[in-house]
């Protein structure tokens, strides 16, 4: 059974009149064991790419399959699998034999039978990525496997289908698998795979170079079955007549989860955050309250951790009314820092959209605050791939210089990372 | 002598653990019946003294602000407001003729009051009423203030009956308990660790008072501005205690009462129980008892909104006038200060004296 902490950093302190509660809750998940293992089944799906794009260079096509079978050796035994080639419709690429159900139970010879069906994948036609998730989520749910992944990969644009049956697409498979996206190449879009990875509660990530793709498709695998938690979700109780401002995942990377609650009860707010295995992940939580007289306390936030209905880890936020000006004007050192992450994540995807849009003037102002918080918050890797996009001349006040002739895998790498925060050092 | 578990009382109503000498069901707010309390007295044999000890119990709470439950987690699960603790709430009543109530009031997060109840079963044979308020500028007087006020109560309980002894002797013997009293008070208060991150403020610190009533003669001691109100049903109330504050020392050069007591250092207090005490022995002041009446112990949480004898003595008539039960009416006047406002800790305690 996995072991869960939950430590929440605050200032609990509020000025006479003060309504506004921030928290950080540091959630730690130890003994998460393996996937498929607490209960009940896990299923993996590998969906890559097999229009015609991925043959020019055939270098991508190459790495795909042969990272698609290095995922596979990730696979633990017993866990159900199959894998679909995608391009203008879905392919199943194994199993395709006339068994009962489009999954296989994962063994010596189910792996090794795959990896022949994968050599045979080539590529032709066009992206339609609708339509391969919903495949994935027909195959899914054809086993009762409670914890489901998949790893999709695309060179292209979703340009093959109406981008109605993308976005239908994610609506389905929404709760039902877990989806980490990748792109190769420059020539898909970060905002198409980013929504799809947002929505499934996946990564997103840009490989530049098809050699990369194996020890990629390696390290996803092993963490999607290192995760021997099948789903946590976080409840968030705020009192009678407080209103939850947002909710969101601050670390290792930031998803704002704020609409993605369903109501239990009256007070309680119960929002996914999907597998777990033995990691840690902070959440920024923001609650407005009735204001009470100094000297009171009460509560702002229960944050509940709950698996399988029942609370594994709880952490409590407080509001202490007080006229210490001391005390209510202090900020709170991972508040603040978490802030600063995600105004950084909005000005790098909002400059670069200005940027694309052509409208240089937002985006050096928006790149050139980018600077500024990327140093102010201690997120070198930030910088650095800021410094591929922008000159970046005074750090201090956010001066910057938009770069002629900027690699598009550059920008892409900036838009695709930007997301992802540092810890409070 | 006798101890008083109090989780093993239970609500007639719901079935629920309730509180020795709580009125009230915490869990649904029923009435709780007399024979609950008096199986608490009963167990008290004759003659020997009865108090209630109070500690935290884990009894289902309902929330004050809204009426909802008091998660395990020590706030309410509607409204969030942090629940009553034992320590923020407790009423105690030893003997049907004393009682005790304590309350952290509507202002401060922390009950830094405190009490303390010992008597005889007998009516007025003997009682010592021990109330402490914490200094709330220094650490941890929460602990203080209820290790002090215990430590005081459990030497006064030890005092032997001498009706009969010439008065002067017997206020000797009442006021050298007093003296041990306030010592065993003092070295618990000065015992009291400084809490975590209270290095700048000062050590733990309270006050101290105490009533004792033997057959007729009251003894008071006190130090700082808790006190003590001698309520005859006929003739003058008397204020046995003079504050060891600034406001006192205005009123002592001329200053009117109700100026110094308004006055900004009027709660500054010139003497306390705690390691940095400048004297922490009694003072001491007695009185007779010529008739029936009501020995009041309190805290500045109660006397701030009433303080002169006269006022303090109204106020006390018009809730004895038809009631002679100690606990509702210290539970009304605690309830009174809260309406007047609850801008302290308020502590309570009272007993009825018979005329003979």
């Amino acid at each position: 059974m996995a072991d869960f902490n939950a430590e929440v950093f605050q200032n609990e302190f509020l000025p006479e009149g003060g309504t506004e509660v921030h928290a950080i809750v540091a959630v730690q998940c130890t003994n998460a064991g393996a996937a498929g293992q607490a209960n009940g089944d896990a299923a993996e799906i590998i969906v890559i790419d097999a229009s015609g794009s991925m043959e020019h260079p055939n270098a991508k096509i190459r790495a795909a399959r042969s990272a698609a079978k290095v995922a596979l050796d990730e696979i633990l035994d017993g866990t159900w699998f199959a894998v679909i080639a995608g391009s203008n419709s879905p392919a199943m690429v194994y199993p395709i034999d006339g068994q009962t159900v489009p999954m296989a139970r994962m063994d010596s010879s189910t792996r090794d039978e795959a990896k022949h069906a994968i050599d045979r994948v080539r590529g032709s036609g066009g992206t339609a990525i609708g339509s391969w998730l919903m495949a994935a989520t027909t195959v899914f749910q054809s086993v009762p496997s409670v914890q489901r992944h998949a790893i999709l990969l695309t060179d292209g644009k979703n340009e093959s289908e109406d981008p109605r049956i993308l976005h239908q697409a994610i609506k389905l498979s929404k709760g039902v698998f877990q989806c980490d996206c990748r792109g190769v190449g420059a020539d898909w879009v970060v905002q198409e795979l980013r929504g799809i990875a947002t929505e499934l509660l996946g990564t997103v990530d840009l490989i530049a170079n098809p050699q990369h793709m194996e020890a990629d498709f390696e390290q996803m695998m092993k963490t999607a079955m290192s995760r021997g938690v099948a789903d946590l979700k976080l409840r968030v109780w705020a009192p009678q007549g407080a209103e939850v401002l947002f909710v969101r995942q601050v670390a290792p990377s930031i998803e704002d989860l704020t609409d993605r609650g369903t109501s239990i009860s009256p007070r309680i707010q119960e929002f996914p955050t999907g597998s777990w295995g033995d990691e840690s992940r902070e959440y920024h939580v923001a609650i407005r309250v009735g204001a009470k007289p100094v000297g009171a306390e009460q509560l702002a936030a229960r944050l509940q951790f709950v698996v399988n209905d029942e609370i594994v880890t709880q952490g409590l936020v407080k509001a202490l009314w007080s006229n210490d000006e001391a005390l209510t004007t202090r900020i709170n050192p991972a508040v603040a820092h978490y802030t600063g992450q995600t105004e950084l994540a909005s000005e790098i995807q909002d400059g670069l959209a200005a940027k694309a849009a052509g409208d240089d003037v937002t985006a050096t102002l928006k790149l050139g605050r980018a600077a500024k918080l990327a140093a102010a918050t201690g997120n070198d890797e930030a910088t650095k791939r800021l410094a591929k996009v922008v000159d970046i001349e005074d750090a201090e006040t956010g001066t910057v210089r938009l770069k002629r002739n900027v690699e598009k895998l550059d920008e892409m790498a900036l838009d695709t990372a930007s997301t992802k925060t540092t810890r409070v050092r | 002598m006798s101890e008083v578990v109090l989780s093993t009382l239970t609500c007639s109503s719901c079935g629920n653990a309730v509180v020795a000498g709580d009125s009230f069901c915490e869990t649904c707010g029923a009435e709780i019946s007399p024979s609950a309390t008096a199986a608490v007295a009963a167990t008290a044999p004759s003659g020997e003294r009865s108090m209630a000890e109070t500690q935290p119990t884990p009894v289902v709470r309902l929330c004050r602000e809204c009426g909802a439950l008091i998660a395990a987690d020590g706030y309410c699960g509607e409204c969030g407001a942090k629940g009553r603790t034992a320590r923020d709430h407790w009423e105690e009543q030893p003997v049907p003729w004393a009682a005790a109530v304590c309350d952290r009031g509507l202002v401060h997060a922390r009950n830094e009051d405190a009490l303390g109840l010992v008597a005889l079963p007998e009516v007025g044979s003997f009682a010592a009423l021990i109330v402490c308020d914490g200094v709330s500028t220094s650490s941890n007087s929460d602990v203080a203030s209820l290790g002090a006020a215990h430590a005081a109560r459990d030497v006064l309980g030890t005092i032997t009956a001498d009706p009969f002894a010439p008065v002067s002797a017997r206020i000797m013997r009442i006021s050298a308990a007093i003296e041990a009293a306030g010592a065993a008070a003092q070295m618990a208060a000065s015992a009291t660790p400084i809490t975590e991150g209270g290095a700048q403020s000062s050590p733990p610190a309270c006050t101290f008072v105490t009533a004792v009533v033997e057959r007729k003669l009251i003894v008071a001691g006190w130090v700082g501005d808790s006190r003590a109100y001698w309520i005859p049903s006929t003739g003058p109330a008397e204020l046995l205690t003079t504050d060891h504050s600034a406001a006192a020392e205005m009123i002592e050069a001329g200053v009117s009462r109700s100026v110094a007591e308004s006055s900004a250092q009027a709660h500054a207090i010139t003497r306390w129980l705690g390691s940095d005490s400048p004297n922490p022995v009694p003072q001491c002041a007695t009185t007779t008892v010529n008739c029936a009446g009501w020995l009041l112990v309190c805290s500045d949480g109660l006397w701030n909104y009433c303080s002169t004898a006269t006022d303090m003595a109204a106020l006390v008539a018009t809730y004895t006038a038809s009631a002679n039960d100690p606990l509702p009416i210290a539970a009304a006047l605690v309830q009174w200060a809260i309406g007047q406002g609850g801008h302290d800790n308020i502590a309570v305690v009272l007993a009825y004296i018979p005329a003979s």
